[in-house]
């Protein structure tokens, strides 16, 4: 897709999660994650999102199987309404960024809840992280609102969505009085 | 690890009995921190008869081995949202009563030691900073109660002012009056000012958690002792201060005698009584006043930095882990509150803006101002527009709205008459009109079924046009003027979209058509892209509108044989309100248009991807339904459907990607694109046009314009959309000049096109690209 894409590692390896890999790699997950953070997941978010949708989490590994990107996500029907993806964290390790390893990621992770008939894609990414919006940008996803100081730093985010059908009347609204989910920014 | 406490907890017989329990906890000073007792054999012993505590920690971990590594447990109501606030205990991030090894449990500082006057200014000015972080949306756990001056007045909670103070024990102890007198005074003075500010805030619409944090921790702002009270003690501050000339040199004592009078000040500017008076606005004058020597005198100061401590949050009541104490400097913390008693003064100026047109014009214009008002002014100016049931502190609601339908649809009409609500008898049609308009202003519902039934009591007639003399137009005045603000509404629904970035560039050309739709005409539109058309389409259904209520009003006016006065001078002012509304949207549409044209032009020629453009997921119509989605809900005016919207939009002229710049076709070719530099005319004309309506709009008087009371800030705002309108007139003729020295080149590289940031425009509701030769 993108150019950056062409560049990314060959020796790069996508693998699917699965809890039998826990012991191997969620210690290296977190950290991961956590880099990027200003205020830590304690273990039960983790927890909550690989224990129930582990097949949307997906690895890259290095050559050495060492972990150099993640992306976490859930699907679930969303207020009684539509199947709804949400993809909650991602991130690439310094030095690995902008090779298009957080976009193979992402499309394996939105192949597996397209598979598994999801109706729609939600996420949200801080107003000032122009890498991450234009990575979905260009996978299709559309900005559909400004979550004012969304998050606990005090910054704003935007709403990220990608239709995968198209809507019935019936749910139309749902998503309006929505309550935020606190998922944290980058501290940077 | 110890488990007592869960197990205590789980025996307790009453929700009420938990919060009883905590509070407990956290007061008691040996049970400020459980986990210090890990390694005591026996399980502290509560003072409750009803709770038996037991040490389950063994009986915890066998029932944890039952379980795999990873594996879940919750209930079906556990949601992320819960998951993400859980809390890890032991991690220090996470732990507000973590302790590394040696560390106190208190945070370390004596509050009753002598202070130099120049300590007291530092602390004074350190306040003034948290208290503006608090003023920006940050709690006061993390910004004023961080302060152990103030944590010492207000816990525990005191009974009586007096009580209030650094030495809590009654008898006095060490300090000197610097401390007790005048730090004290100044202290109160800022936490009853807070007290004020926040009722003030919680009375109003605000985004609560994101704007202001409302919480207080179990504390209370000295909410029931008297202004008058906490005016005095810094009265008296201020007398010492004064009679202090052997002990301190003049400039300290100006400079806190400068402090005192501003505390004082602002807490009368802020309380609630009487905060309809136009004397506040003086209030808010005498603090700017003020300010000047407050920054000069700034550097006296010496901060005490370890007065304040992010320990202290460990005292307040609170379910969230330690946070940072959020720290501005003293110049952005002046600034701000230079802004809070600018607005504070300025927003006094609503009284003057009486009907609700104008009304309308002077929130929009005010709280649009960059820099946005601050939460507390806001919630100021919502008060002064309603409260006690009364608009502006005089008008009633039925009133308002009176006088806006009277000014809208209904000059001079037995509808709007007041005294219809005067008559009691059944059968008389006033009675019946007053019955049915009091129903439409308390529900604002079935307007078009109110309008049919009014008309047997108007004895309205219909106008019937020449063309079909069988066929009766009915005014709909009701329906009229409600479908007016939605049309205004979903104008502002779009254009606020530019203002928070959500669209994208493709997007653009079509947004703006929404607000001038025209149906059916021009062949080139058809090759049109997507937001501004959208914007075009709006605006232009609602000029179609004002026409429809004109003629409905001047064919009455035609009706009545010898106008009264009164009756003339409301007709006029009626149509003066049509003719500027008028004016205004066909500027808006004009504006939409010529960006439209100019958007579709440079998609045309691939300088910017097409509209809605393939993409890997999804599809350019699911994108589109996902765009118009607030509107789907709306029945009039209508959402185009997306083959219809895609057939004006013409993007399937454009199938390539145009978001790949590798991509060479034809149709970048200007020499092949004749219908390029057609729709650049057409951009041209109406960027014109658009010119010449908002330059008339900047010349209007302020009472045609509906802004008296705001007119400076309007005139200032249309003035930006003038210079938004030039800038795109340049940009065409750029455009159009370097087609025409370079017709056989590819587009893309003699121009290049640049989509600026909303805070970057001169306006954010127009976005006007920069366009550039190569």
């Amino acid at each position: 897709m993108s150019k950056a894409t062409l560049d990314a590692p060959a020796e790069l390896r996508y693998v699917q999660y699965h809890s039998s890999k826990e012991r191997t790699y969620l210690s290296a997950i977190r950290q991961l994650i956590s880099d990027d953070l200003s205020e830590p997941y304690s273990i039960y978010v983790y927890r909550y999102f690989l224990y129930q949708w582990g097949d949307l989490c997906f690895m890259a590994l290095d050559e050495d199987e060492s972990l150099i990107g993640v992306v976490i996500s859930k699907l679930e029907p969303h207020r009684g309404g539509p199947m709804r993806g949400y993809i909650a964290m991602l991130a690439v390790r310094e030095g690995y960024r902008g090779k298009g390893i957080a976009t193979q990621l992402v499309r394996k992770t939105l192949d597996v809840m397209i598979e598994r008939d999801a109706d729609e894609i939600a996420l949200e990414t801080e107003v000032t992280n122009t890498a991450a919006m234009k990575l979905y940008e260009r996978l299709g996803f559309l900005r559909s609102k400004r979550l004012h100081r969304y998050y606990l730093n005090g910054n704003s985010a935007f709403r990220f969505m990608l239709l995968i059908k198209e809507k019935s009347a019936a749910y139309e609204y749902e998503d309006e009085a929505q309550p935020q989910l606190p998922i944290r920014p980058p501290s940077t | 690890m110890n488990f007592e406490v869960v197990k205590a907890i789980a025996q307790l017989r009453k929700p009420g009995d938990l919060m009883a329990d905590f509070s407990k906890l956290s007061s008691a000073p040996d049970h400020h921190d459980v986990r210090q007792q890990h390694h005591s054999p026996l399980p502290p012993q509560s003072k409750s008869k009803r709770i038996v505590t037991q040490n389950v920690t063994s009986e915890f971990f066998a029932a944890a081995s039952a379980l795999n590594t990873g594996q879940l447990v919750k209930d079906e109501y556990f949601t992320l949202f819960e998951a993400v606030g859980a809390l890890e205990i032991m991690d220090p991030k996470m732990d507000s009563g973590f302790l590394t090894s040696g560390e106190s449990v208190e945070h370390d500082y004596d509050v009753l030691r002598e202070l130099l006057p120049e300590e007291v200014l530092g602390i004074m000015d350190q306040m003034l900073c948290f208290e503006m972080t608090w003023h920006m949306g940050h709690p006061l756990s993390q910004s004023l109660f961080t302060s152990a001056y103030i944590d010492q007045l207000l816990w525990p909670d005191p009974k009586t002012l007096e009580q209030a103070r650094f030495e809590r024990d009654k008898t006095s102890g060490p300090g000197n009056k610097l401390l007790h007198l005048v730090l004290r005074a100044y202290c109160l003075g800022l936490v009853k000012t807070c007290d004020f500010v926040r009722r003030r805030i919680m009375s109003e619409h605000y985004y609560e958690e994101e704007d202001f944090v409302v919480s207080l921790y179990h504390r209370k702002l000295l909410d029931d002792f008297e202004l008058s009270d906490i005016s005095t003690k810094i009265e008296d501050a201020m007398a010492f201060v004064t009679k202090e000339i052997e002990s301190m040199d003049r400039p300290f004592r100006d400079a806190l005698l400068n402090r005192l009078q501003l505390r004082k000040t602002l807490l009368s500017a802020v309380q609630s009584d009487g905060f309809l008076d136009r004397q506040r606005a003086r209030l808010w004058e005498r603090c700017l006043e003020l300010l000047p020597m407050l920054s000069q005198t700034n550097k006296l100061g010496v901060p005490i930095e370890n007065s304040f401590g992010i320990k202290i949050q460990r005292k307040l009541a609170s379910s969230v882990p330690p946070r940072p104490i959020v720290r501005i400097s003293f110049d952005e913390a002046l600034s701000r509150l230079s802004g809070i008693c600018q607005n504070g003064r300025d927003a006094y100026r609503i009284l003057d803006s009486q009907a609700g047109t104008r009304l309308m014009t002077f929130v929009l214009t005010y709280q649009s101002r960059i820099p946005q008002p601050s939460i507390y002014i806001r919630c100021l100016l919502q008060s002064l527009v309603f409260s006690e049931m009364r608009v502006l502190g005089t008008i009633s609601l039925k009133q308002l709205l009176f006088d806006d339908f009277e000014e809208l649809v209904l000059p001079a009409d037995i509808l709007v008459d007041p005294a219809n609500g005067d008559i009691e008898a059944p059968q008389d049609p006033r009675f019946q009109i007053s019955k049915r308009m009091d129903a439409f202003v308390t529900k604002a519902a079935d307007a078009e079924g109110i309008d049919t039934e009014l008309r047997k009591y108007t004895k309205e007639e219909p106008i019937r046009e020449l063309s079909a003399p069988n066929e009766e137009i009915w005014s709909f005045p009701l329906s009229s003027w409600a479908y007016y603000y939605k049309l205004r509404q979903m104008e502002w629904i779009v254009q606020m979209g530019f203002e928070l970035d959500i669209y994208q560039v493709d997007e653009l050309a079509g947004m703006y058509w929404y607000l001038d739709w025209k149906p059916l005409h021009r062949p080139c539109v058809r090759a049109e892209v997507a937001i501004y058309r959208y914007l075009q389409h709006l605006a232009s259904t609602r000029l179609q509108h004002i026409e429809r209520i004109r003629t409905f009003s001047a064919h009455r006016l035609k009706r009545i044989a010898n106008p009264t006065l009164k009756q003339k001078t409301s007709f006029r002012r009626s149509f003066s309100f049509l003719d500027f509304a008028t004016l205004e949207a066909s500027a808006t549409q004009s504006f939409a248009e010529g960006l439209s044209c100019l958007f579709s032009f440079l998609a045309h020629l691939g300088l910017i991807p097409a509209p809605y453009h393939p993409l890997p997921y999804g599809t350019p119509a699911l994108r589109y339904s996902l765009r118009v989605q607030p509107f789907l809900s709306v029945s009039l005016p209508e959402v185009p459907s997306y083959p219809e919207f895609a057939s004006r939009v013409s993007l399937h002229t454009l199938e390539r990607d145009a978001g790949d710049p590798s991509h060479q076709t034809a149709s970048t070719k200007i020499e092949t694109n004749d219908q390029a530099v057609a729709i650049l005319d057409f951009a041209d004309q109406a960027l014109k046009a658009a010119r010449k309506d908002w330059e008339a709009i900047s010349k209007t008087k302020a009472e045609t314009a509906r802004c008296v009371g705001c007119e400076d800030w309007w005139r200032a705002s249309v003035k930006n959309i003038v210079r938004a309108c030039i800038t795109a007139n340049i940009m065409i003729a750029t455009s159009k000049k370097a087609m025409s020295k370079a017709a056989s080149q590819d587009a893309r590289e003699i121009l290049k096109v640049e989509v600026v940031k909303s805070n970057e425009l001169y306006h954010a509701w127009w976005m006007v690209p920069r366009i550039l030769p190569k």
